[in-house]
């Protein structure tokens, strides 16, 4: 390799270093055996991991996450798939005004929406509930579903519907047999960046959910300013993991779905 | 004359079958659409209509209507001079990050175009990594990273080139560089998906034409690049002039931006002014976006990349 | 091969009246022809002609603006297409990438709720119809170009549609497999006895495989029959150029007597033809002849005579293609190849006539 160019391969991993490493440094801080922060920890010990699982302060926000991301997910795959498909079919023209409509929510900064959905779940009396915060959430995830979803589409070779209809399909079942596998690997993507988006949300999570919907963001958000102790810590990996463990989950679902698609190797006769 | 052979039974069956589906398929006057869409695209612009137009639409009536109706809250903003100081701020800051992210964000993307097979994969999802992880978290780290007993202080320390540890966090520099990292990923994918469409044949000819590498680059690469460069500068743009969760945890209290005094004003309960700060802050987002798609066209914004290759 | 699944007895159909009316163009207008039960029809045009459109609206993919469609006798207007009972090759083949070869030919079966026993009977059938009885389990990305049109052909026939619609189905093989695979085709719709419309851009596809070519330019029907009809019985020059090569000198009708009609061109060349003439006297015509029609030297008496000089010789392996420059113009030349005759040299003047027979004097039409 040329000097130039292993230079500039040097250059991207020193950024991408500059983006990722900084990470890590919650790890060891989470098994310092010291009452306060620090970095490196003197001794070691696994202690405020076990301070993290007694204080349901914690797990409860946990819980919550869990829940509300995983509705967030639910909501934003089904509505943002609908949505998908029914753009497909209004064409280009006012189609792409659509499109540029339905993505505002991913632009728009959530404190905007945060301070303007107070209002309006206040009143319906939904401040405080995992309902509130869903649907807070589903409002910036959604988005993100139907551009995955609507790339996706867009590859599907439209001849596939004509074929089905030709061979006696009605529209349930090109849709069933023949649409929905082959974007399946598109919607669980969508699903992993709509579960993704409510995980990590703190805007929104903090005008809606009270004292009793908390989520983990919040609850480190709050913790980090107010009490600062290596429990945070203890969150912060704990929340990366089962981030990462979620994810993990759909891309194994998206690799199985993909696998049905394009079979490699060779095939039986 | 002999007989002539007449249709058989089987043959009428056959007929019959044949038949029988244009006897049961039922003409209608009209043709029948191909599915509804107005049913599918419903769910959607509902939960918009209730969740985020009515939303964004009382911030602003709101902002025009009280405490009471007339211009008075923003006229309590424009005329404050640390509320004009943080718009300053949060647009310069956004303007900073913007600039920064661009050029390494361009380096980076670039790099990606030379590789191939695992080394690409492997980098692009490291490059992807802010996506998934939560900004507090990374906010977080950063502070401990930088904080007066952490180990960028240690490190100075026992290099012997500061005396004391220094105050690295709650300044308006620590927000930006923690911000260029969280925002990198989304001028990356943009600038790099445009390069990677970029034919590789083009630059071959401009070399058979008499160029050289840097001219080349330059004439051919560069302007067909920036179409990327474009739309991830305007969305990391956007995204910076709204971003809390950094400033709110590393900003200093005199530069702060405008999310972070939005929260602020609403703790306070001076909640009109809140909406008329929001108001400014959608007009200026919203304006930009419009922008945005006049200039480069919808499809340019779209970039659209599964999570992980 | 194994034995087909059963004659079947293709559909009389009729179109009539057919237009397709978009905002700012006609893609069809008043299109109408028939395909008699049992019947392969060519529709023949370059791009933009039109043929695909009618193919779409009669499988039901686009909706008419005007016309009737009617299989054996009932109108197909209104019915969407997957009440229609046609089969449908299309030109990228659309097979279900996420299914098996076996789960794609099964699927029309699996539609119409065809019991398990019958099913695996009738796929099965179908796949050794086309050569692929040991394919079930592929998927399609795995076969190759003519395999996965052979799979569109089996799912497409396996429910035993009346009608069987293809859109440039070979547009995609190289050459010798597209030869190959033409008359696969003709000889298993023969055989099934089915109705055929067949689109293609291909003449020489087209006159292979059908009993008759309609010929379609800018949305009409510009001329149907025989593919012996069309090709020496052009009633126009676009047709005469479009179904091969063909040789056209513009000119004026004179006139004529006892059968045969004169043409005369510009700079005076006259010819002869034998055949009916639809062009008043005076009125500009163009006088076709193919290039296989002529021969070298002088002819038989009343033959049609041109001097000129050879501009370039192409051996073709079967035939040699003359240029030659004759009556300011360049005329094609094909004369069949022989190990004994050597071809004229560039340079050298030769004499060719061509019978009135073979002289074909049309409208003038661009």
């Amino acid at each position: 390799m040329s000097r130039g160019r292993l230079l500039l391969l040097l250059g991207a991993w020193l950024v991408l270093f500059y983006m990722d490493l900084p990470l890590l440094v919650v790890v060891p801080t989470s098994v310092s055996a010291a009452p306060y922060i620090q970095f490196p920890p003197a001794g070691l010990s696994p202690r405020w991991y076990g301070a993290f699982g007694a204080d349901p302060s914690w797990t409860g926000a946990m819980d919550n996450s869990l829940l509300i991301a995983a509705g967030t997910a639910l909501v934003a795959t089904v509505v943002g798939t609908l949505a998908a498909l029914g753009l497909q079919r209004v064409g280009r023209g006012r189609g792409q005004w659509l499109l540029a409509f339905l993505l505002c929510p991913l632009i728009v900064p959530h404190m905007n929406l945060a301070i303007g959905l107070y209002p309006v779940m206040a009143r319906l009396q939904l401040v405080g509930t995992p309902l509130a915060v869903v649907l807070g959430h589903a409002v910036v995830a959604t988005p993100l579903v139907v551009l995955i979803v609507v790339a996706t589409l867009q590859r599907l070779d439209p001849a596939l519907g004509r074929a089905a209809a030709s061979l006696g399909a009605n529209a349930w079942q090109r849709f069933r047999l023949i649409t929905l596998p082959l974007i399946l690997p598109g919607v669980l993507g969508g699903a992993a960046f709509a579960f993704a988006a409510s995980f990590d949300e703190l805007e929104i999570a903090l005008f809606l959910s009270g004292a009793t919907a908390r989520t983990l963001p919040l609850q480190l958000w709050q913790q980090i300013q107010f009490e600062l102790t290596p429990v945070v810590a203890v969150a912060s990996v704990v929340t990366a993991a089962i981030f990462l463990g979620g994810l993990a989950l759909i891309q194994g679902a998206r690799w199985l779905a993909t696998r049905r698609i394009t079979v490699e190797g060779a095939g039986g006769g | 004359m002999g007989s002539q052979p007449g249709p058989g039974h089987a043959d009428v069956e056959r007929l019959a079958l044949v038949l029988r589906p244009a006897v049961t398929g039922r003409p209608r006057r009209r043709l029948p659409r191909w599915g509804s869409e107005p049913l599918l695209l419903a769910p959607l612009l509902l939960l918009l209509a209730l969740f985020f137009v009515l939303p964004l639409g009382l911030e602003v009536w709101s902002s025009l209507t009280q405490p009471r109706p007339g211009l008075s809250a923003y006229r309590a903003v424009f005329q404050q001079a640390s509320f004009l100081r943080s718009i300053a701020t949060t647009l310069q800051i956004a303007a900073t990050v913007t600039a920064a992210a661009g050029v390494i964000g361009y380096l980076v993307a670039y790099a990606l175009t030379r590789l191939r097979g695992r080394l690409l994969t492997l980098m692009l999802a490291l490059a992807l990594v802010p996506f998934w992880i939560s900004a507090v978290i990374r906010s977080f780290s950063w502070m401990l990273l930088l904080e007066r007993s952490g180990p960028v202080n240690g490190v100075l320390l026992r290099l012997g080139l500061i005396g004391q540890p220094l105050q690295l966090l709650y300044n308006r520099t620590v927000v930006e560089v923690v911000m260029v990292s969280v925002l990198l990923p989304y001028m990356i994918l943009p600038v790099y998906s445009v390069m990677r469409g970029i034919d590789l044949d083009l630059m071959k000819a401009a070399a058979s034409l008499g160029a050289s590498p840097l001219q080349a680059f330059c004439r051919v690469f560069l302007p067909l690049s920036l179409p990327g460069v474009a739309s991830g500068g305007l969305l990391v743009f956007i995204l910076a002039l709204g971003y809390f969760v950094t400033p709110s945890l590393l900003g200093g209290p005199k530069e702060q931006m405008v999310a972070v005094l939005i929260y602020q004003q609403t703790q306070l309960f001076n909640w009109p002014v809140a909406f008329a700060l929001a108001t400014v802050l959608l007009v200026v987002v919203v304006a930009l976006y419009g922008l945005a798609v006049r200039l480069l066209g919808l499809g340019r914004i779209l970039f659209v990349q599964e999570p992980l290759p | 091969m194994a034995e087909p699944t059963g004659p079947v007895r293709g559909a009389h159909v009729v179109v009539e009246g057919l237009c397709k009316r978009y905002e700012d163009s006609e893609a069809v207008a008043d299109a109408s022809f028939e395909i008699q039960p049992g019947e392969f029809v060519s529709l023949l045009g370059p791009s933009g002609s039109g043929k695909t459109t009618t193919l779409m609206m009669i499988a039901g993919f686009v909706t008419p603006s005007a016309g009737d469609i009617r299989l054996d006798g009932r109108s197909v207007i209104g019915i969407p297409p997957h009440h229609r009972q046609i089969g449908v090759v299309f030109q990228s083949y659309a097979l279900f990438p996420h299914l098996s070869v076996w789960d794609n030919v099964a699927f029309p079966l699996r539609m119409r709720k065809v019991p398990r026993p019958e099913l695996e009977r009738r796929v099965a059938a179908a796949l050794e119809m086309v050569g692929l009885g040991g394919m079930r389990r592929r998927r399609p990305s795995q076969l190759s170009g003519g395999q996965q049109q052979r799979v569109a052909l089996a799912r497409a026939l396996v429910f035993e549609p009346p009608l069987l619609l293809m859109d440039e189905p070979l547009g995609a093989l190289d050459r010798a497999l597209r030869q190959q695979m033409q008359l696969e085709i003709r000889e298993l719709t023969s055989r099934l006895r089915l109705s055929v419309l067949y689109v293609t851009h291909d003449q020489e596809e087209a006159l292979a495989m059908s009993h008759r070519v309609v010929v379609m330019s800018q949305g009409r029907i510009v001329q149907m029959g025989t593919p012996h009809d069309v090709y020496w019985e052009p009633q126009d020059t676009f047709v005469a150029r479009f179904l091969g090569e063909a040789n056209v000198f513009e000119g004026s009708l004179l006139g004529g007597a006892n059968g045969r009609s004169v043409l005369v061109t510009e700079d005076g060349l006259r010819l002869v033809t034998a055949h009916p003439v639809a062009v008043a006297n005076g009125d500009r015509a163009a006088a076709v002849i193919r290039p296989q029609a002529f021969a070298l030297g002088r002819g038989e008496a009343g033959s049609n005579r041109l001097e000129g000089v050879v501009l370039d010789v192409q051996f073709l392996g079967e035939v040699v293609r003359l240029t030659v420059a004759a009556s300011r113009r360049r005329v094609q030349v094909r004369l069949p190849a022989s190990m004994a005759s050597r071809p004229p040299e560039p340079g050298a003047r030769i004499e060719l006539s061509c019978p009135p027979e073979a002289v074909r004097v049309v409208p003038h039409r661009p």
